[in-house]
């Protein structure tokens, strides 16, 4: 790739001359909004939004790629099967990793940006981001219960490419808000700006941004890992002391 | 309105889980079931991972079920000696069942095996419960004695050795099939992932000859140490329980339990055990609809969140 950007430059060098060199030092930079979001009680999901400049040539077209890629988490997929008429069993198949959130946000739709092997090469698409399990990768079902992991987390707005994402603003700015739905968890979150010129990737940057609980959803969540004996405890007591407070509310205001 | 959950790790209305709980204690205070079977599965469809779901459910219907004793213990309507022994048997059953379970699962055929066998049972239960019961309202109407069959018979439970008194009950029988009775259900419950409180109070009517009225208390009295324990359990070692998902069902649980226990109250023994029966069927055509037609979700996959 490097010798093919190389051998461009250099003919681009000598045709067009002073443009070329222009046209070579794509800049791109940019900054997250706020680059921390609180998880509290009234989390709903959150709104990523990435500022930046590009400077390009004005040979050709330039398009701006970002992408929100949360925390990787292991998990699986299964599809019920017919044996006998009837749905017993399962085809299984787990992925060592997967990440959690994937939100892509183009100005126009991706496959008109670049080539599908390029945008799959430079991790913009879901479906190269999953990391197989090694048991699970020969199962001739594989590929099928891949395309539907990633269908059915699009479904449930978890990995989402929106064409509309990237507002272009003059002078070379851009701003791309990624919406993230409440059941993306915590961790730290990548943010990545790409710069395409007439399809080809020329320059990126990387900017990080953390989701964490705050105040008592933090507190809940630390007493549970942290003493797991005490918060069940604390679960069964919850449901004993709230059963006698109806019965004794009960009998007081009516008796039977 | 949302509120975030901080273990199952997303948003839920916490008016549409006040709900929710209000109804299945409602169900837990008429019949002195654990409502598991109902709400486990509502959970997991709004998207809660099944872990999180099956320790809410358990966390609830020990809720519900300490809601609705309180009243049964006031009316002395629970045997507290057969409720512990039945118990007992439950603990052991549970265990058994765990270990049954993980062989089954490595056995492939004979966990489906297991779930239509499930099904029939469930089914015929259902149906004969039903049956029964409104012979007997028929036969009452039309003036006919109903046949005392009851306690007449040289049956299993007065054959076996180690007689114990259960003087609530005016029973004097042998303590292996009340224990047995607990050890099935704590197996059931183990490897189907329900209660089995509804499998509970036809055994108790049919095959202990308890008298109807101390039924439901016993069995409440039954659901609330077996959920008590699997809460316990899955806090402890799967950390899968979520105090703010649980405080929201339980709010409406509780009194759902107390509306329920009053429900309770107004029905005859024939009229609780057609609408057990009706229950029971339900259960049974809801896994026989899952074996038989075609999946809503024919993919199942693990929650970015708690589950796995």
């Amino acid at each position: 790739m490097r010798q093919r950007f190389g051998l461009f430059a250099i003919l681009a060098a000598l045709l067009f001359g002073a443009p070329a060199a222009q046209s070579q030092s794509t800049q791109v930079s940019a900054a997250l909004l706020e680059d921390a979001v609180l998880v509290t009680s009234s989390f709903t999901g959150a709104k990523v939004t990435v500022f930046g400049s590009v400077r390009a040539g004005n040979v050709g077209r330039t398009d701006i790629v970002v992408a929100v890629r949360g925390p990787d988490r292991p998990a699986w997929i299964a599809k019920r099967k017919r044996t006998a008429g009837l749905w017993i069993g399962k085809d299984q198949i787990s992925f060592a990793a997967a990440p959690t959130f994937f939100g892509v946000a183009s100005a126009r739709p991706l496959e008109q940006i670049a080539p599908a092997d390029t945008l799959s090469l430079y991790g913009l698409r879901p479906r190269g981001q999953l990391d197989v399990a090694k048991a699970s990768a020969d199962a001739p079902y594989a590929e099928e219960l891949i395309d539907a992991f990633v269908a059915q987390r699009q479904a449930e707005k978890l990995y989402v490419d929106d064409p509309n994402g990237v507002k272009l603003l003059k002078g070379g700015l851009f701003r791309a808000d990624i919406q993230m739905p409440d059941r993306t968890p915590p961790g730290l979150y990548t943010a990545k700006v790409m710069v395409f010129r007439n399809g080809r990737p020329a320059q990126s940057t990387l900017t990080t941004l953390v989701v964490s609980k705050v105040g008592a959803e933090r507190a809940l969540f630390e007493f549970a890992r942290d003493h797991a004996v005490l918060h069940g405890l604390a679960g069964v007591l919850l449901a004993l002391v709230a059963g006698v407070g109806a019965a004794g509310l009960v009998r007081r205001f009516a008796p039977a | 309105m949302q509120v975030y959950l901080p273990i199952a790790e997303m948003a839920v209305s916490p008016w549409l889980m006040a709900t929710l709980g209000l109804v299945v204690g409602c169900l837990s205070g008429i019949f002195g079931v654990g409502g598991g079977f109902l709400m486990t599965p509502l959970l997991m469809l709004m998207g809660i991972p099944a872990p999180v779901a099956v320790a809410a459910g358990a966390n609830l219907a020990a809720a519900s079920s300490m809601s609705s004793v309180m009243g049964q213990f006031e009316r002395r309507g629970v045997d507290l000696r057969m409720g512990l022994v039945i118990s007992l048997g439950g603990v052991i059953g549970v265990g058994l069942g765990s270990i049954l379970f993980s062989w089954l699962k490595s056995q492939g055929a004979a966990e489906a095996t297991v779930r239509i066998a499930y099904t029939i049972l469930l089914g015929s239960l259902g149906s004969s419960l039903v049956w029964e019961s409104v012979r007997a309202m028929v036969r009452m109407r039309s003036g006919t004695a109903p046949a005392l069959a009851r306690r007449t018979t040289q049956d299993l439970a007065h054959r076996l050795p180690f007689k114990m008194r259960f003087p609530r009950s005016k029973l004097v029988i042998s303590v292996i099939p009340p224990l047995a009775i607990g050890v099935g259900v704590g197996v059931l419950s183990a490897i189907m992932g329900v209660g089995g409180g509804f499998i509970l109070i036809p055994a108790l009517v049919y095959l202990l000859h308890m008298p109807p009225n101390l039924v439901v208390g016993t069995s409440t009295l039954q659901v609330l140490i077996t959920a008590s324990t699997t809460t316990f359990i899955q806090a402890a070692a799967n950390g899968s329980l979520d105090l703010v998902l649980s405080a929201l069902l339980i709010v409406g649980g509780v009194v759902g339990a107390q509306v329920g226990v009053i429900i309770g109250r107004k029905l005859k023994g024939e009229q609780l055990r057609a609408l057990l029966g009706a229950l029971v069927l339900l259960v049974a055509l809801r896994l026989a609809a899952d074996l038989v037609f075609v999946p809503a979700n024919l993919f199942e996959l693990s929650s970015p969140g708690g589950g796995l």
